[in-house]
């Protein structure tokens, strides 16, 4: 892995990537706010499905993790080898992460704005998956018939 | 985990289902090669734009024609003034 390789590899790929930076983000700073207001789960009822999956320091753990991993592999993107595997497996889980969310606002009494927001970032990390499973497909196959050709024949 | 909810239940299912989408797509990608997706793209342009050509070689076919038929009366016609301009020089130098 060089910076070079990195520098290039974003500016390359930020363009039609940029929906899975920006949800890659949003996923960290769910992190440091939940860190940062210990008592949400307990003060808002729209956080009561999450509340009963995990503890609130659990979900931020999780959300730095899923968020920051998710991170490095869209800027670490091909220097060893194309991994759209890693890209569509991180979309996944923070589909789960935004799924949690909209059922919490969807079963709130009055729907709050929330509702306008997380079932679009929902959509949006699935056709992100899709859109990362075909490009894993591609490199696999791409993988493959450079392996059979050998190589002398990439 | 404190309990499994029905909430987390539907979400376990909507994951399945939705991964079970996901992999379905992954291997039918993966079972498509790209030449087979290039070979059908160029299949279905070819067919696509067949009769255009025909038409375009026709009209070009046909422009040649048009053309070569011009160059023969410009060759004729240079070559009578040639020859009228011979007889003229001809001419000229009996007179003379």
């Amino acid at each position: 892995m060089d910076f070079l390789h990195i520098s290039q590899s974003f500016r390359q790929t930020f363009a039609v990537r940029a929906s899975e930076w920006a949800l890659s983000l949003m996923l960290l700073n769910w992190s440091i706010v939940l860190f940062a207001s210990p008592e949400l789960f307990v003060d808002r009822p729209s956080y009561a499905p999450l509340a009963s999956i995990m503890k609130q320091e659990t979900w931020a753990t999780i959300c730095f993790v899923a968020g920051a991993g998710r991170l490095i592999v869209l800027l670490i993107n091909g220097s060893w080898r194309r991994t759209p595997h890693l890209r569509a497996s991180g979309a996944f889980i923070a589909c789960f992460f935004w799924f949690q969310i909209t059922l919490g606002f969807a079963q709130a009494e009055t729907w709050a704005t929330g509702m306008a927001i997380y079932p679009v970032l929902l959509a949006l990390d699935a056709y992100n998956v899709i859109r990362a499973i075909t490009d894993a497909a591609i490199t696999d196959n791409h993988f493959k018939r450079a392996v059979s050709d050998g190589p002398d024949n990439p | 985990m404190d309990q499994i909810t029905p909430e987390f239940l539907l979400t376990v299912l909507t994951g399945a289902i939705f991964g079970l989408a996901a992999l379905g797509q992954y291997f039918r990608t993966k079972n498509q090669p790209s030449v087979q997706a290039m070979e059908k793209a160029g299949q279905y342009h070819d067919r696509l734009h067949a009769e255009q050509t025909l038409r375009a070689l026709e009209r070009v076919a046909v422009a040649v024609e048009k053309i070569a038929a011009s160059a023969d009366t410009i060759a004729d016609r240079r070559q009578s003034d040639i020859q009228d301009t011979l007889h003229k020089i001809a001419d000229h130098m009996k007179q003379s």
